[in-house]
């Protein structure tokens, strides 16, 4: 396996079914296309994005599909084989993949510990949060919704512009409880001066 | 007239879920449709078309694998069940085929409103296709083997639910419960058309269901929750059926125990728990403390662990240590879990027979 340093760095979005990972995927996608940077997109095809791959490829993301029959395990299915690809062949800047809506980030993690390819720059999770739904969601699934806050090296609180204040003040106070010191971003996809600081901060790369 | 020995094969399972010592621990693969189409050189839709391909490509990838079991691709209550329902509903624009991987429905759109659900119509799935396909196929396999098909495998109920609700399904449990346990009906009716299909195209009854319990996780539902909208339906299918219960659950965090006690204290037999996880084997050797009459189809032999990414030899290991662990109290079956797929090195996938074959003898060697 080669052991050369890589310079792409890894992105994995996590984040309830519908809490707007795609839509935040789509943003960075945009602004890594403008910039120059090849970016990989790795995504389920288990039916759950729900955005035309076209437009991705549109927005010179390469496209990879994992295949998973089984909507239980299709958490780690074929990540590690397709990164081992991507990075040996493509040598991208980004990686990005965005996680099943009902993975907890540990679990990509854990497949990622079978990854022997050139290491990446960064490797970061990006948890997105929809405070409309949040309350109830933690009442439902309470333990995959903690564990994909807690899990988090970044956080984004969505829909900023559908969300009441109270639904958004209880979301930072339950991502203060579950992740101490961290700051969450604030963003609303209809509010390009919400996204631009994180979309920055996602470009430029975190190293934490 | 097939080379592989099916009675032996058959003697063995028969006799690891009737508590007794076969002479060896017996060997299957849950297997995807990319499998299958791997060994035989045969797209999805090739095989879903025609009953006589299907039959013979189930028997080949079994022998292939010298499995003790034979399976036919897709008869479960899978993707092919959202297929039949995206057909009586007029969307099969929503699923989409693979030539060479599981197709699949997009997600919540089957059932996006609640006039949706109350508007869904059941499949006649002794007409609509591929389920005449499947079965005819089955029949063939059964006529070729000599191995009867002793399962039925419904999906009650959080699998399909997903699939036609979508996340929408989460945010029901709680606001919209009455419409989601309408869902829940409908699905249950369903998968009884399914069975009374299953039965009248193959001539006889099954002797268990094998459901995959999908809710029964903890990372997915409360388990009070996922009783209410999915355990009180297998109950319900079981007593209807009198089946016993074989439960497949490959979520990461089963409810095993709680949910083994729950269906017995309900009246049903669980005849075999089949799962990945918990990978530690220490806990898989618990369960069979806390329940030695129920057989375990697993256990911790993960196809996204060391089958995606190990070498054979890791393979081997990883399948001796449960034999090791497990194979002695008997009761015990090698079950790769979930299901095999394109990505899992084909000599991995070789390497589990392998080390059946070396580890896998009555009496056990556990210093092996």
């Amino acid at each position: 396996m080669p052991s050369h340093s890589s310079s792409a760095r890894l992105l994995i979005f996590s984040g309830f079914l519908g809490s707007g990972k795609t839509t935040l995927i789509i943003e960075l996608a945009k602004q890594l296309a403008a910039a120059g940077d090849s970016t990989c997109f790795v995504v389920n095809e288990a039916g759950e994005v729900g955005v035309d791959q076209q437009t991705m490829r549109d927005l010179s993301l390469d496209v990879w599909e994992i295949t998973a029959g089984c909507i239980c395990c299709q958490l780690g299915a074929n990540l590690v084989t397709t990164l081992h690809e991507i990075i040996g062949g493509l040598h991208p800047r980004f990686v990005i993949i965005e996680a099943s809506g009902l993975a907890v980030p540990i679990g990509i993690l854990e497949a990622l510990a079978h990854y022997h390819g050139a290491p990446f720059a960064a490797r970061n999770v990006v948890t997105v949060v929809d405070p409309t739904r949040l309350q109830v969601l933690f009442d439902v699934v309470g333990p995959l919704v903690r564990a994909q806050i807690a899990q988090a090296d970044e956080i984004v609180i969505s829909k900023g512009d559908q969300a009441s204040i109270e639904e958004v003040a209880y979301a930072e106070k339950m991502i203060q409880e579950l992740k101490p010191h961290t700051q969450p971003w604030r963003v609303a996809a209809t509010d390009d001066s919400s996204l631009r600081p994180l979309l920055a901060r996602l470009a430029t790369g975190i190293d934490g | 007239m097939s080379s592989h020995d099916w009675r032996a094969a058959t003697r063995r399972m028969r006799q690891v879920m009737a508590g007794e010592t076969p002479d060896r621990v017996p060997f299957l693969f849950d297997l995807q449709e990319d499998v299958t189409c791997r060994v035989v050189g045969a797209t999805v839709r090739e095989l879903l078309t025609d009953a006589e391909r299907l039959a013979e490509a189930a028997i080949q990838t079994a022998e292939f694998f010298g499995q003790d079991s034979v399976g036919v691709m897709g008869a479960y209550a899978g993707p092919y069940e959202a297929l039949a329902f995206a057909k009586v509903n007029d969307k099969e624009n929503l699923f989409h085929w693979y030539d060479y991987a599981t197709p699949f429905i997009d997600t919540g759109k089957l059932c996006a409103t609640a006039d949706d659900i109350r508007n869904l119509r059941i499949p006649a799935h002794g007409e609509i296709e591929p389920w005449p396909t499947l079965f005819r196929a089955a029949r063939l396999v059964e006529e070729e083997t000599g191995v009867e098909r002793s399962t039925f495998d419904p999906s009650l109920t959080w699998s399909n639910i997903q699939m036609f609700r979508g996340a929408q399904a989460y945010l029901d449990v709680r606001r919209e419960p009455g419409l989601l346990l309408e869902l829940c009906e409908k699905i249950y009716e369903s998968q009884m058309d399914l069975y009374r299909s299953q039965c009248e195209l193959m001539g006889h009854k099954p002797t268990s269901i094998v459901n995959a319990q999908y809710a029964f996780n903890k990372t997915m539902l409360g388990f009070e929750d996922a009783w209410k909208f999915e355990g009180q339906f297998v109950v319900r299918m079981c007593k209807e059926t009198g089946l016993p219960l074989l439960i497949h659950n490959c979520g990461f965090e089963p409810y095993w125990e709680e949910l083994v006690t729950r269906l017995i204290e309900e009246g049903v037999v669980v005849l075999a728990v089949n799962g990945s996880h918990p990978l530690d084997l220490d806990e898989w050797v618990r369960f069979r403390a806390t329940f030695p009459e129920i057989a375990i189809y697993g256990a911790s032999i993960f196809i996204n662990a060391e089958l995606e990414n190990g070498t054979p030899e890791d393979v081997e290991e990883r399948v001796r240590q449960n034999i090791v662990a497990l194979g002695p109290s008997g009761r015990f079956v090698v079950t790769p879990t979930c299901s095999a797929h394109w990505r899992n090195p084909m000599r991995n996938l070789l390497a589990v027979r392998s080390a059946v074959e070396k580890y896998g003898y009555y009496p056990i060697n556990v210093d092996a």
